[in-house]
């Protein structure tokens, strides 16, 4: 067995074991040496997964199911570990998403008075899991992964234990997380039972393309992966299976928040696209594009088309109303989600390729409206969108990443948002599915008004709702809210936001790499 | 004797119909039977029930660690934790649930206030649907496999012979980085509990619990979802 093939797994875990045991001989006021270790691990298993994306994956171009080269990549560890393109890509998203995300809880940590080593050395468990997620194209190993990123999950989210809505954002997250896992684990026991296999390249040859619900074909498998998608559902909060978000996002420390929305759910599509991606694929290409593209697609294919219409259509019209930046975001990121299932009713090797752009250009910029809502919190303003008034005057740099990221958000041309929406919009119009193009589009529109509302609230409203008044009672900050635009800037949230932002316009120029990469990845599915 | 014949053959599907039916009446029970303990002691019947399936099936090592483990170890720390958190009865408001009964005198004052809206009827209601909703899909997934049936699989069990052996071989070359992470979601859900649970500096630990408060704050926030 060659283990270096899972070295970024092993560092990722060692360094969160490392950093429990580091806290144990801290000093309290010294603990955020736990998050400077919890980076070291961070960026060390990213130079691994460097070293293996250079040493290790099978760059050769093989044919891909529509013809076009694709990386081979191979499984090793008993079938247990894919190694290759996708997975390396992924990881090393994983990897920068936790690294972000450390960098933006240090003194969110420190003010807020977390369990500091737990909470780093959970938030490395958890980017452990996402990583095998990605990983794995057995069913066993994506579901240890899975749970091992819930179950950190769920404990993140109640770290603030003064604070009734963490507690109350950790039992949501854990009851519906509970109820997904039960649904994932049967879809996958049926799945197994009608392949004979736990590998989910099994299910190409098992005849799901071409079945019907208690029909021809394989009724067990094809049940299995209908459950196999509520499951996910949950995980991804696309539209039925959402309601849980908007609670646990905004009860839980809003570092975890901004893990939330980026780090779980991408782990999730990324296993989405690995069970269903091949299958999904082999049913488009084997049923031609039929009329409106959706007769080929069999009923996977109509269910994630009609999941990503209901998803963003929901997520977007609901984040009209909210009245809470984190809520707002929450229903954002659940608008999102529906864009990227897109990909996936698509179902092209373009289809795919697009999501994974997506995922790199939504977790750079979620990050980074994230960050700023951290920034400010920080220096004692409140999460309500009333509190950000006047700050294009208090806090201007903020305000200006702010804008960046939601410009992006929206999908404004120079941003990476622009190119990930326009890559999927090309991919649907391609796959003769120009009807869900045209949702995407009214959809992107609607959520021009409740970006357009913070940036209304940051630019043109005067001071004259400052936060002072609830932003510090609602949320327990510590920190009076008063003279932000004194206060110098946090260096490590500063920091994070300036990598996320930079990131935003970096993927946008590097679009037309990295798209060939994610082609590249998403090929080898 | 051809009866008998045919009595001994038929004695394992009898068994697995038996057994099928003692865990589905005690799993229905779990979610039916007010008091908690005796709630628990309906979920030791459905362990024991999926022990015996298991042995059935000719994998003993599975039914000997299913007895050992949840009928034996996990039923204990359920009746632990049921002690300890002095738990005793379930209501039928799902909101006043944990309230009814803590010791903690601040969420029994707080329990009354949940209380009246909630009359046992909608519970009804979602336990009638919930039940016609399994029952629905049962049915589903059961037409499905007399229609498709299930393929082939190589069980090593199926020769009889003891199964500890095989287990052991695949967990440690096929399944061996499985059954590594799996220690790392124990260790996950031990420090995640632990920090949940643990009490300092006087903060609230009843985040898992479900403590009212927590979910008077849930209802009463207006949510557009």
């Amino acid at each position: 067995m060659d283990w270096s093939l899972v070295l970024p797994e092993l560092i990722v875990a060692g360094a969160g074991i490392g950093v429990l045991l580091l806290d144990l001989f801290l000093a309290p006021e010294k603990r955020r040496l736990t998050g400077y270790a919890s980076l070291a691990g961070l960026a060390a298993a990213m130079v691994a997964s460097l070293w293996l994306a250079v040493a290790k994956v099978d760059w050769s171009l093989a044919a891909g199911a529509d013809g076009s080269p694709v990386a081979a990549g191979f499984t090793a560890l008993g079938g247990m570990i894919a190694v290759d393109a996708f997975s390396v890509l992924l990881k090393l998203l994983f990897l920068a998403i936790g690294l972000v995300v450390v960098l933006l809880g240090v003194d969110f940590a420190e003010k807020r008075k977390l369990p500091v080593g737990e909470f780093f050395a959970l938030l490395l468990f958890a980017v452990l899991g996402m990583m095998l997620m990605a990983g794995s194209r057995d069913l066993i190993l994506i579901y240890l992964g899975l749970e091992t990123t819930a179950i950190s999950s769920y404990a993140l989210a109640g770290l603030l234990k003064d604070d009734l809505k963490s507690g109350e954002a950790a039992l949501k997250y854990f009851l519906t997380g509970a109820l997904a896992s039960a649904l994932i684990l049967f879809g996958m026991a049926l799945v197994f039972g009608g392949t004979g296999s736990t590998n989910v390249t099994a299910l190409l040859g098992a005849g799901v393309t071409t079945g019907q619900l208690g029909g021809a074909g394989n009724p067990i498998a094809l049940t299995g992966l209908v459950l196999l998608v509520a499951g996910f559902g949950f995980k991804l909060a696309a539209v039925p299976f959402h309601f849980w978000a908007p609670d646990a996002y905004e009860g839980a420390p809003t570092p975890v928040t901004a893990f939330f929305s980026v780090g779980p759910k991408a782990a999730a599509f990324a296993v989405v696209l690995r069970i269903f991606g091949p299958v999904l694929a082999l049913g488009g290409s084997a049923g031609g594009a039929g009329a409106g593209g959706l007769a080929g697609a069999g009923v996977l294919g109509v269910l994630f088309a009609v999941l990503a219409v209901v998803t963003m259509t929901v997520g977007n019209l609901t984040a009209l109303a909210q009245k809470n930046i984190k809520r707002m975001l929450a229903y954002s990121s659940i608008a999102h989600a529906g864009y990227l299932l897109v990909g996936l009713a698509v179902a092209t090797p373009r289809g795919f390729a697009a999501m994974v752009y997506y995922l790199l250009a939504y977790a750079a910029m979620n990050l980074g409206a994230f960050a700023v809502v951290i920034w400010l919190n920080n220096r004692g303003t409140g999460d309500e969108v009333s509190d950000y008034a006047g700050l294009g005057r208090r806090a201007p740099v903020a305000a200006l990443a702010m804008l960046v990221c939601f410009l992006s958000l929206i999908g404004i041309p120079p941003m990476a948002g622009f190119f990930g929406k326009f890559y999927l919009f090309a991919a649907a119009v391609e796959a003769n599915m120009a009807w869900l193009a045209v949702v995407m589009v009214i959809n992107s529109a609607i959520s021009v008004g409740y970006y357009y509302g913070v940036v209304r609230q940051m630019y043109l409203a005067g001071d004259a709702a400052p936060a002072e008044d609830h932003g510090g009672a609602e949320t327990g900050a510590p920190v009076p809210a008063e003279a932000t635009s004194t206060v110098k800037g946090t260096p490590l949230v500063g920091l994070a936001l300036g990598l996320a932002v930079v990131a935003v316009f970096a993927l946008g120029f590097l679009f037309e790499p990295l798209a060939r990469l994610a082609r590249l990845a998403a090929g080898g599915l | 004797m051809s009866f008998l014949d045919a009595f001994v053959r038929a004695l394992p599907t009898l068994g697995l119909f038996t057994l099928a039916a003692i865990i589905l009446v005690s799993g229905f029970m779990v979610s039916q039977v007010r008091r908690i303990t005796h709630a628990a002691f309906f979920m030791v019947l459905a362990f024991t029930g999926v022990a015996g399936v298991f042995i059935l099936l000719g994998a003993d090592f599975l039914g000997a660690a299913q007895v050992l483990i949840y009928v034996g170890a996990i039923a204990v720390m359920f009746l632990f934790a049921i002690m300890v958190s002095d738990l005793k009865e379930l209501s039928d408001n799902p909101r006043g649930t944990a309230a009814a009964t803590t010791a903690d005198g601040s969420s029994g004052a707080a329990a009354p206030a949940a209380r009246p809206d909630g009359s046992p009827s909608p519970r009804g209601a979602w336990s009638v649907l919930s039940g016609l909703v399994a029952l629905g899909f049962a049915g589903f997934v059961l037409a499905a496999l007399a229609k498709a049936g299930l393929p082939a699989v190589e069980v090593p069990a199926a020769s009889g012979l003891p199964t500890t052996a095989p287990i052991g071989r695949a967990l440690f070359t096929t399944f061996l980085l499985p059954f590594e992470v799996a220690s790392i979601v124990l260790l996950a859900a031990l420090v995640g509990a632990i920090v949940i649970a643990a009490r300092e500096g006087g903060g609230e630990a009843e985040a898992k619990a479900g403590s009212p408060p927590t979910s008077a704050a849930g209802g009463g926030k207006g949510d557009a979802a």
